[in-house]
This record gives C-alpha cells, structure tokens and sequence, in this order.
C-alpha cells in the first residue's frame, strides 16, 4: 500500500480555532501529521485488501487524522485532558475502521437474496 | 424615568478591540510566527481554563465580583440621579516559549506592550477615531501570575486587573 495522506492541514487548524491564514505552527502541525499518516497507514495497511479505500472509509481515517494531531497538539500545550479526549476518539476510530476492513461474509450487513424454483414434495402421509 | 446601564460585555470587547487594533506590535490574525498574539478574544476561556493554544493568546473576561456601584440622588426630592460603577475587567494572557525563562521574558515582553496599549485608551474609545468612550478613567490595577504551578515552565501566563470607572444615568 502506497503511503496515504489523510492529514488535511485546513481541517485541523478549524478543529483547534487556528485562523486558516494563521500560519505561525504550520511546521508543527505538518510534523504532526506525517507522523499521524505513517501510524495510520500502519495500522490499516495490513487490512486493505483492494484500493482505493471508500469514499465513506477515506473520510474516517481523515476524522482519526484531525483527532491524532489534535491530540499532540493539545498535549504539547499540556491540556492533557483534551488531549487525552482526542486521543480515545482517535483510537475509536482507527479501530472503527480496522473493523470494517475485516468484515467478512458472516459480518455482512448486505446479503444477496437469489429467488430460485422451489420444488417440494408431498408429504408421506398426504399420499 | 429611564436609566441606560453599563454594557460589560461591549467594553470588553471595546478592550479587545483595542488590543487588535495595533497590529504593528501586539496582534496579528494572520502571524508566520509567535511575536505577537495570534488570537485575542473576549469572554472566559472554555472551561475556564485559559491554558490552550494557540499561543500567545488574550481572553478579556471579568473578576469574580467585579462591578461596586454608588448611587448619586438629590436628597431634597430623593431623585435618583446617576451610579458610579467601579469595575474589574481581566486580561488573561498566555504566552509559550522554547524553556521556563524564554517563556518569562516573553510574557513580560508582552506585558509591557499590553499595559502601555490599555493606558493610550484609558477612556476605552474606539481605537481608531477616538469616538464612543466607554468609559470615565480606566486603568490597570495589578498584574498577577496566571498560575503558580507555571513558574518555570514553557508556558507562561499573566492577569492584568483593569479598572474602570463609568458612570451612568
């Protein structure tokens, strides 16, 4: 699996309050993200079977991206009760994600119902 | 008779206003760096816990009892006739830096500049025509730590206790 970004800079800084033309942490936040990235992929890449991932999929893993580098952030700037809020969202969510990639045809919610002749018998005592 | 009252929550953010009004030293929305505030906002920090970033950061809030009234009459018609009011508004400020003492001098540094801003606007006019004076005389009272488990740390904080006196009728 191809290195994946699911860090988006402008969705974060809306997260913390940081103005969008704001740029004095951008650095910061960049490192942040990489970091959070290279996690991610970690821990999904053994999971994905086909690419790309869903549109619906791709948008968790963006949310587990703005919860992780919030939770650095927030821990950097010792609120560690925030910090410690975005990181059981980030876990949730990653472990969200990890749960939908391992579904298989037992944990299907979508089911093919096939309508076929059905043939019967009469009963032995009918006869 | 009708009588206007003060309204605290326009002076505090006639003291914001203020404060972003010089953009040369003290705010700028849009900072590459850290030498001025990035965010001054007026209101109590959620939760009431002014340690959050982005810093350095203002929140322009109110002291726990923080308006002492005198009521003026005329003692031949016991008319009422106007109330001093005697307020403390607080200007949190919240600053980091790379160690304990960077993070001093620049919540000093910022001090500073904060302390001599609010006094050029002692009448908390509009900043940049000097209309609407909300107040008689404002001035700061004291400057306090933010927090004593912050000495030394990267982070630094200070209160500056602003006094204003306004009359109304």
């Amino acid at each position: 699996m191809a290195d994946s970004s699911w860090y988006v800079k402008n969705d974060v800084k809306e997260e913390l309050e940081i103005a969008t033309g704001d740029s004095a942490e951008d650095t910061l936040l960049d490192n942040y993200g990489a970091r959070v990235d290279r996690y991610i992929d970690n821990e999904i890449s053994p999971h994905i079977t086909t690419l790309p991932v869903t549109t619906s999929l791709s948008a968790v893993l963006k949310d587990a991206a703005i919860a992780g580098v919030a939770a650095k952030y927030r821990r950097k700037n010792k609120e560690f009760d925030t910090a410690n809020t975005y990181q059981e969202e980030f876990d949730k969510l990653i472990a969200s994600a990890i749960k939908r990639l391992r579904r298989d045809s037992e944990t299907q919610s979508l089911r093919v119902t096939v309508t076929r002749p059905y043939a019967s018998e009469p009963l032995a005592s009918d006869s | 008779m009708t009588v206007t009252e003060v309204d605290y929550w326009k002076m505090k953010e006639r003291i914001r206003d203020i404060l972003q009004d010089d953009t040369s030293n003290l705010y700028n929305a849009t900072a590459s760096d850290k030498t001025k505030f990035r965010k001054v906002e007026a209101g109590a920090p959620d939760l009431n816990k002014p340690i959050q970033g982005p810093f350095p950061r203002i929140f322009i809030t109110n002291d726990d009892r923080f308006d002492k009234m005198t009521e003026r009459a005329v003692i031949q018609t016991r008319n009422h006739k106007a109330t001093e009011h005697r307020m403390i508004f607080k200007i949190i400020l919240v600053c980091d830096g790379k160690n304990g003492p960077d993070a001093e001098e620049k919540i000093d540094d910022f001090t500073k500049i904060v302390l001599e801003k609010i006094k050029n606007h002692n009448d908390l006019s509009v900043p940049t025509n000097n209309t609407d004076p909300l107040a008689d005389l404002s001035f700061p009272e004291s400057v306090d730590i933010l927090n004593r488990e912050l000495i030394g740390d990267k982070i630094a904080g200070r209160v500056i206790k602003l006094r204003v006196i306004a009359t109304t009728g």
